[in-house]
């Protein structure tokens, strides 16, 4: 072990104000016998302390991979469920589950510490554009969906003008805020350098997912579009159709199956391996418009006009849950993780359910927490609930962020002058919003989450 | 009016008279002058020593060092619901300057401030040690802190598996 430094030894020369030595024979520091402490042998407390001072990331990757003492504080789930209850006491997640997910804690930990950190601060943390009016490039009508690929370089937009546009978000945070206007000036086209067209339908686009590589595009001309991003960007990507009996407004993969749902009521499942017909369909007796899909293995849970929200075993064929949503209403956004089932509804209202039980459980109505304006024209249009947040949009023209448990602080919102239309947020922790024709996206500054960025 | 002086005495027995003001900012220290009624009459004061056996003398000269420049400094609120209390861009020069010392005097430091219960002396030991691991690979975190890779080749893969991040699948259906 080293001395003392030179700054030390000074140090104990000089005189501290208030402060009088009173042993004078000692002129030089003792020494102890005993080694003099080391990093990996700190007590437990005080590791932790430390570790309070790093982010999550930097934990994982690094300091718990040094020694095997270290590997065994920083690598125990309670060390991480402890680390956000100490930030956030409220009970979480929502629904208590039991998920033997080896190391969900420390995601959940990562998650939240990154978004309450971006979002909270966002003037300062996040990067944002907005593409407003005769900005969008070759937006021409009001945008339905909005996607990310799964790799987070891209966005996809998709609306009332038919075309499935794919925006470089690497030429995006290259441009300088001021660039569009500037190149509007000189008449040369907008879009040039960040956007290009994917494909065009014969219908308004619906329906956005991203897959792997893949991009599927849902629209009312009654066909998925699949098209494989990682073969080349722009028109000439390959593209597979699937054909329904219905315009599609929503749809989800699982593996090689699509499962999408259609205006007039019915379910589609497309096995991508095998054909681009159905491989299974079911429709409603009453037709009513289905307005979200979502299937694991063989269930699929589906919402809509019909007021219900509904449990469709595939391989049986049959309905074998039916739930009336309250208020008279119906969902018009599904998000499904783990055991609970978010849903938004056309009059406003996000209601969550537990579906780990037999019977699709009412737990919580979340509404008046997330605080959307309820009532006609309210309707909830973005639904996004993971481990570190609730997102949601909403046709009352606001956009909110909030803390993922029941009393659901506010970390960050956006008000635009016309009500949302599209949302979606990525792996990387960006955020896309449509209102109408505009279009915005947010996304972490570089330097505010260096660590995270390495993940992706 | 003098400033009331407290005794106090290190492990190695080394004593210190120090204003009250200044010894206040130990937390250990405070509960033990209350417990013994002392430092709430000016008029009486105490030929008690105060006995800090976890520390030694040098390090307790350094401890005190920083409080007396720290015993003004407003009490620190602790408000969860912002991002400062986890910053480590916030040292100030004085407390950098402070800090340039031997990594075994940097831990000595952090065990005297937890055992003295001084959070302000924890807090800014902590994140000049937290500064020193960010941005480092586990190997060169083992070079700058000296620590004993202590797994075997087979444990070091196993836990590196483990410590990649597993992205689950989600999908919001749209």
């Amino acid at each position: 072990m080293e001395p003392l430094s030179q700054d030390f030894a000074e140090l104990s020369e000089r005189e501290v104000a208030g402060m009088d030595v009173c042993q004078e024979e000692e002129d030089e520091v003792p020494r102890r016998d005993q080694p003099r402490p080391v990093l990996d042998q700190l007590p437990v407390e005080i590791l932790q302390h430390i570790g309070g001072f790093l982010e999550p990331t930097e934990i994982v990757e690094s300091l718990s991979s040094t020694s095997s003492r270290l590997n065994e504080i920083f690598g125990s789930e309670q060390y991480w469920r402890i680390r956000i209850k100490n930030q956030w006491p409220a009970s979480y997640p929502i629904i208590p589950d039991h998920v033997k997910q080896p190391a969900i804690w420390r995601h959940r930990c990562r998650d939240r510490e990154t978004h309450f950190k971006l979002f909270k601060n966002a003037e300062k943390n996040m990067e944002k554009r907005i593409f407003g009016h005769g900005e969008g490039g070759l937006v021409g009508g009001d945008v339905n969906a909005v996607c990310f690929s799964k790799d987070g370089k891209l966005l996809c937009s998709g609306g009332r003008d038919r075309h499935v546009i794919l925006w470089d978000l690497d030429a995006i945070k290259k441009r300088a805020p001021t660039d569009v206007a500037a190149l509007l000036e000189t008449g040369a086209p907008p879009n040039a350098d960040f956007q290009s067209l994917l494909h065009t339908h014969a219908g308004w686009v619906w329906s956005l997912q991203s897959h792997g590589s893949l991009l599927s595009s849902g629209a009312w001309d009654c066909t998925i579009n699949v098209s494989d991003l990682n073969h080349s960007v722009g028109a000439a990507a390959p593209k597979t159709t699937l054909k329904t009996t219905g315009s599609v407004t929503c749809h989800m993969w699982e593996g090689d199956r699509t499962i999408a749902g259609t205006f007039i009521g019915g379910v589609a499942l497309f096995d991508t391996r095998a054909k681009t017909e159905p491989v299974f369909q079911k429709s409603q007796a009453h037709r009513h418009a289905v307005l979200g899909v979502h299937m694991e293995n063989d269930r699929v849970i589906l919402i809509g006009s019909d007021k219900k929200l509904q449990i469709l075993d595939v391989r049986a064929g049959e309905f074998s849950i039916k739930k009336p949503i309250p208020n008279n209403d119906y969902g018009t956004q599904l998000c499904v993780r783990g055991g609970s089932v978010w849903v938004g509804t056309f009059k406003g209202h996000v209601l969550l359910y537990d579906q780990l039980g037999q019977e699709l459980e009412l737990v919580e109505d979340m509404t008046e927490a997330i605080g959307h304006s309820v009532g006609l024209k309210n309707q909830i249009t973005g639904l996004h609930c993971d481990s570190g947040h609730i997102l949601t949009c909403s046709m009352d023209r606001s956009a909110k962020m909030r803390q993922p448990t029941r009393k659901a602080d506010l970390i960050w919102e956006h008000r635009a002058d016309t009500g949302f239309t599209a949302m979606d947020f990525s792996r990387n922790n960006a955020l896309a919003l449509a209102w109408g024709p505009v279009v915005g996206i947010w996304w972490p500054k570089l330097r505010s989450l260096i660590v995270v960025f390495i993940l992706y | 009016m003098p400033e009331q002086k407290i005794r106090i005495q290190s492990g190695d027995g080394e004593h210190f008279d120090v204003d009250l003001d200044v010894v206040k900012l130990s937390g250990t220290v405070k509960n033990m002058l209350d417990d013994l009624g002392i430092g709430e009459d000016v008029q009486n004061p105490t030929d008690e020593v105060i006995p800090l056996p976890m520390v030694t003398g040098a390090i307790l000269k350094k401890v005190l060092h920083w409080a007396e420049f720290h015993k003004a400094d407003p009490l620190a609120n602790r408000d969860g619901d912002d991002d400062t209390s986890k910053r480590t861009d916030d040292i100030s020069q004085w407390d950098s300057e402070f800090l340039k010392v031997d990594q075994g005097t940097l831990f000595e430091l952090i065990l005297a401030a937890n055992y003295l219960d001084m959070k302000g002396l924890l807090d800014v030991c902590c994140k000049t040690v937290a500064n020193m691991i960010k941005g480092k690979s586990p190997e060169e975190i083992r070079r700058t802190f000296n620590i004993r890779n202590d797994f075997t080749p087979e444990e070091e893969e196993a836990v590196r598996k483990e410590n990649e991040w597993c992205e689950d699948r989600d999908q919001t259906t749209r």
